[in-house]
């Protein structure tokens, strides 16, 4: 009955130890992730030089986390470690969370600076050959303005040309009707001529035969003589010219 | 009976003080204050825009700085201080990380945008 006992009182403190030795405790899962990505972290920059002092801050406190571990765990190393080796655990593991996070932002931060300074320099690149694109058009623009203002002046030119034209015509039209009023009028002066000459003929007295006798030798007078004055309805001599 | 109550509430609380609360080093409480003076400091910038979940984890951690020095917890006010720091630190870097990559977002749309307009360029004009 004693060894019953004893060996029922064994089986009851042993059954709690055998159930936490399989476990891992809560600072034990700590140190191990940290340590995971730790090595996760180096193997992925592949000893970038630019995250090397972080790299190597995380590891010291992953050492001191590792160390806060081995002080501070309990009777037998079964259970999790003592409140302030617990605290310094999760402290030292958040400190290698934050180092590997911000080497994690310089190498991010490295690329975008490289990747800004490539496409700068496309932009650049392309800004250049648009700019000739650009100029171009400008200069087709100030052609073309060019080229409407030619084509307007020559427009224009056309339009004076067809006026000259037209007016060349109308003055040759009119000089020909002036050059046909002059003769006209040079017509009808010689007919105005003729007549007034018919008309003088025809109202000077016609020598009598004893006028005619008595004067044999003498020259007939002329019609515009003072000697032999014509009839005074006559016109005058002048007027016969058709002179006004 | 109220007047007991308080007097039980003061002596209780002046208990408490008399218990917890002890002088931290010159050192401790400095770099609280260098804490937050920088946790401030980056408040104003752009790092509160870009960065704010950094941000605000620092702040927390100052907090916990200042609360632990009320305590006299001079090992806590050491451990949140430097995390305070360290927070600051990635914040910054993450703020200059997101800046540049709007900057390179910017810089592919100009040069989208540029692309485009030679693209137009290169086209045979329609009359």
């Amino acid at each position: 009955m004693r060894i019953l006992t004893i060996l029922a009182c064994l089986t009851l403190l042993s059954a709690p130890l055998a159930a936490h030795a399989g476990e891992k405790s809560k600072s034990q899962i700590q140190i191990e992730a940290a340590r995971a990505a730790i090595e996760a972290f180096a193997r992925k920059s592949d000893e970038n030089k630019l995250v090397s002092a972080d790299l190597e801050a995380a590891r010291d406190f992953l050492r001191k986390g590792e160390q806060a571990f081995s002080g501070g765990r309990t009777m037998f190393g079964l259970g999790d470690v003592n409140p302030e080796a617990s605290q310094d655990i999760k402290f030292d593991t958040d400190m290698v969370e934050l180092y590997l996070s911000l080497g994690q932002s310089r190498i991010d931060n490295a690329k975008a600076a490289d990747e800004l300074v490539a496409m700068s320099a496309q932009v650049a690149k392309m800004k250049a050959k648009v700019k000739v694109f650009d100029d171009r058009k400008a200069e087709l623009e100030k052609l073309r303005a060019s080229l409407s203002k030619f084509e307007a002046t020559v427009k224009e030119l056309e339009e004076a040309k067809a006026e000259n034209a037209r007016l060349a015509d109308k003055a040759g039209k009119l000089e020909s009707e002036r050059k046909a009023a002059d003769a006209e009028l040079e017509h009808l002066k010689a007919e105005l001529a003729k007549r007034d000459l018919a008309a003088a003929q025809a109202q000077a007295p016609t020598p009598t035969p004893a006028a005619t006798a008595a004067a044999p030798a003498a020259t007939p007078p002329a019609a515009d003589s003072p000697a032999a004055p014509a009839p005074s309805d006559a016109p005058p001599a002048q007027e016969t010219d058709g002179k006004p | 009976m109220r007047q007991v109550i308080l007097g039980l509430a003061a002596f209780i609380a002046l208990s408490a003080t008399a218990a917890f609360g002890g002088e931290i080093s010159k050192e401790a409480a400095e770099r609280i204050q260098q804490a937050n003076t920088r946790a401030e400091q980056m408040s104003a910038g752009k790092v509160a825009e870009y960065a704010k979940e950094y941000l605000e984890a620092a702040k927390l951690s100052i907090f916990t700085a200042q609360a632990a020095g009320t305590g006299g917890n001079e090992k806590l006010v050491l451990q949140a201080t430097e995390m305070a720091q360290l927070q600051l630190t990635v914040a910054e870097a993450r703020a200059r990380q997101k800046e540049a990559s709007e900057e390179v977002a910017l810089s592919r749309a100009e040069l989208k945008r540029l692309e485009g307009q030679l693209e137009r360029y290169m086209q045979p004009e329609e009359n």
